[in-house]
């Protein structure tokens, strides 16, 4: 069946339409959910609340536009709209250092879960920034609107984050190193 | 080697096509949210079927009314009745008034005078209820019938007078349109006020609790999900009432006060609303159809073209200019009066009140097994639609006019048990004994007349 026909069937609640749909984008969008939420409970939680509203509005989905992306919309919007009421999101504008580079080395991978750890740690309001500006795409000024903060604050929130993380590898960076020369 | 790597790039590419597949359980909590959102979706069909219903009712009663009126204003001298055999019929047959005018002189020797008097008999029918039943149409029989045997005895007294008059089978259906309109502007408030409620309820512990984290999470979230299902619920009620005072007193008169009064029995229609708020408390409100009539025995009226030693007689008359003075024929002479031939020492005068009821009340659950018990308090407001006094003498029933001292907006305190039974998880019934003390039923001289009304309020209740 095709996913136009899957997401037309959607559109009327077909149960078994729904299941598949799920099937076919959950792994991505959980996937989306860990990286915005604090937490694999929270993530779960964002990921039950978005696939709600994603039923809900199905109908709205006039076929412009790729499907995942507006499937992502909704996640992150519903992700957002968890933050949005715990009003954590301003912060003073200060200066913004620009392109923040680290070192890594070659040989040492740094793991994938290492890094889902480091940007859940993050204060919310950097993660957020951080995942919507590098990660998904959005421009500064799409920030700002989605969180209700100014480009400013967008842009010194993303520099903070960026070095926060790399200060968060580097240091393990150097304590990989450490072990290994014994 | 040290390569730098900019890190955002670092990060895009280790999250490139990053996929992990949830719990099942996110899943299933997905579908149990999904079917709850299905079931939400039903209720609208109900209660739109209801309101839609009711406001139908509601419309077609006012046309009736409307065409009573316009017959009211056409008098023709010596009409006879068109008599017609009644008993029991289905409430819902409707027949146009009919009017007859009868012209009687008598003389009164003591003050030499000669006073006319005009009446005019009109048919009445006791059962003039409106119906908003939506689901059932039972068939009412004579409402006496429903009367507890005690007043019975009374009543059949006023049922003979009755049924020996010629009359045509009524149904009267006098709503005012801004009647109707006070009524919704009433049962909006109570929507917004019940919506009110429901947005401040707090989130109760979710009925699938895996863990106690997810528990945690699930209060911090702002879903607002009723988890008790089936809230809401509606249905047609109906009850018979007997009418009765606390006080003695008669607000017509007070010559009429130590009189002999009884009940007309009545039914009560209407349609029932009922929220759940918790597990043991849950709030009501509906709308009904009320008359509250009475009957004062052994009355006599005088209807002169002045005033007659200034009468106390709280009755505005149909005819212009005309005033009305209530006797009491208890304490004269039958004998006496007898001769006089013109009054009716058994005569009697009723009192009838039809009102638009909106109750308010909390149903507090004491018990809850296969039968609920319950108890209700609470109260209602009162939109009066019709007053009417009539007078009963030698036999026949001549409507007056109204009484001056009702006032169209009052209250009553409301107590009363309920009973309720499962028919089926959406289906139940109720029977609930009220009792309702009314608040300023009158606005002057109510004569020491404190009016309360019982009634055992039987219910079909559906659930969504």
């Amino acid at each position: 069946m095709s996913l136009k026909k899957l997401i037309n069937k959607c559109k009327l609640k077909d149960k078994k339409a729904q299941s598949q749909i799920y099937q076919l984008f959950s792994g991505k969008l959980f996937a989306l959910c860990l990286k915005y939420s604090r937490n694999y409970q929270e993530a779960q939680d964002n990921l039950q609340n978005g696939f709600i509203t994603i039923f809900d509005k199905i109908e709205q989905y006039d076929f412009r536009g790729s499907f995942e992306g507006w499937l992502k919309r909704i996640i992150i919007n519903t992700a957002l709209q968890t933050y949005r009421e715990k009003n954590v999101l301003n912060l003073v504008t200060e200066e913004i250092p620009e392109e923040v580079e680290i070192e890594i080395d070659q040989d040492e991978e740094i793991s994938l879960d290492f890094l889902l750890k480091l940007i859940q740690e993050l204060p919310n309001r950097y993660r957020l920034v951080f995942n919507l500006y590098v990660l998904d795409g959005y421009a500064h000024k799409e920030i700002a609107g989605m969180l209700s903060i100014s480009e400013g604050t967008s842009k010194s929130n993303l520099s903070r984050a960026r070095v926060i993380l790399r200060d968060k590898i580097e240091l393990n960076q150097s304590q990989i190193k450490k072990n290994e020369a014994f | 080697m040290d390569e730098k790597k900019n890190i955002d790039r670092l990060f895009q590419e280790k999250f490139k096509d990053y996929e992990v597949f949830p719990d099942a359980s996110a899943w299933k909590n997905i579908e149990k949210q999904l079917m709850k959102k299905k079931k939400r979706r039903i209720i609208p069909l109900w209660l739109r079927f209801a309101g839609a219903a009711a406001i139908l009712l509601l419309l077609i009663s006012t046309g009736f009314w409307f065409f009573d009126q316009r017959d009211n204003t056409t008098e023709q001298p010596n009409e006879t009745i068109i008599t017609d055999t009644d008993s029991k019929k289905e409430i819902k047959e409707v027949a146009p008034l009919v009017k007859e005018k009868n012209a009687i002189t008598f003389e009164d020797t003591e003050t030499g005078g000669e006073e006319e008097i005009i009446s005019k008999t009109i048919s009445k029918n006791n059962s003039q209820n409106l119906k908003n039943n939506v689901v059932n149409n039972p068939t009412i029989e004579k409402v006496q019938a429903k009367v507890t045997p005690e007043e019975n005895i009374a009543l059949s007294g006023v049922e003979k007078e009755k049924e020996d008059n010629d009359r045509m089978p009524l149904i009267e259906k006098p709503t005012k349109i801004d009647v109707i309109k006070e009524v919704d502007i009433i049962r909006e408030k109570i929507n917004t006020e019940k919506t009110a409620i429901a947005q401040e309820k707090i989130v109760n512990e979710p009925t699938t609790t895996k863990t106690d984290i997810q528990a945690e999470i699930e209060k911090t979230t702002t879903v607002v999900s009723a988890e008790i299902t089936n809230k809401w619920s509606v249905g047609p009620s109906m009850a018979p009432v007997y009418y009765n005072t606390l006080g003695n007193g008669s607000p017509i008169d007070p010559a009429l006060a130590n009189n002999k009064k009884n009940s007309d029995g009545s039914v009560s229609y209407g349609l029932k609303v009922n929220y759940k708020l918790s597990d043991k408390f849950s709030l009501q409100s509906g709308i009904n159809t009320l008359e509250l009539g009475f009957t004062t025995q052994n009355v006599a009226t005088l209807v002169s073209s002045s005033l007659l030693d200034g009468s106390n007689t709280n009755i505005n008359t149909n005819v212009d200019g005309a005033s009305v003075t209530a006797l009491s024929t208890v304490a004269q002479n039958s004998e006496t009066l007898n001769q006089r031939s013109s009054f009716d020492a058994s005569g009697s005068l009723d009192q009838s009140l039809s009102y638009v009821e909106v109750p308010l009340e909390a149903k507090y659950n004491i018990l809850q097994k296969k039968l609920g018990v319950n108890i209700i308090g609470g109260f209602s407001t009162y939109f009066l639609y019709q007053n009417k006094v009539s007078v009963t003498s030698f036999g026949k029933t001549s409507t007056l006019g109204e009484a001056s001292n009702i006032n169209s907006l009052n209250f009553s305190g409301n107590l009363g048990v309920d009973f309720d039974y499962d028919i089926s998880k959406k289906l139940y019934i109720n029977i609930s004994p009220m009792f309702k003390y009314q608040f300023n039923t009158f606005s002057k001289n109510s004569g020491g007349f404190k009016p309360y009304y019982l009634g055992v309020y039987t219910g079909l209740n559906f659930r969504f």
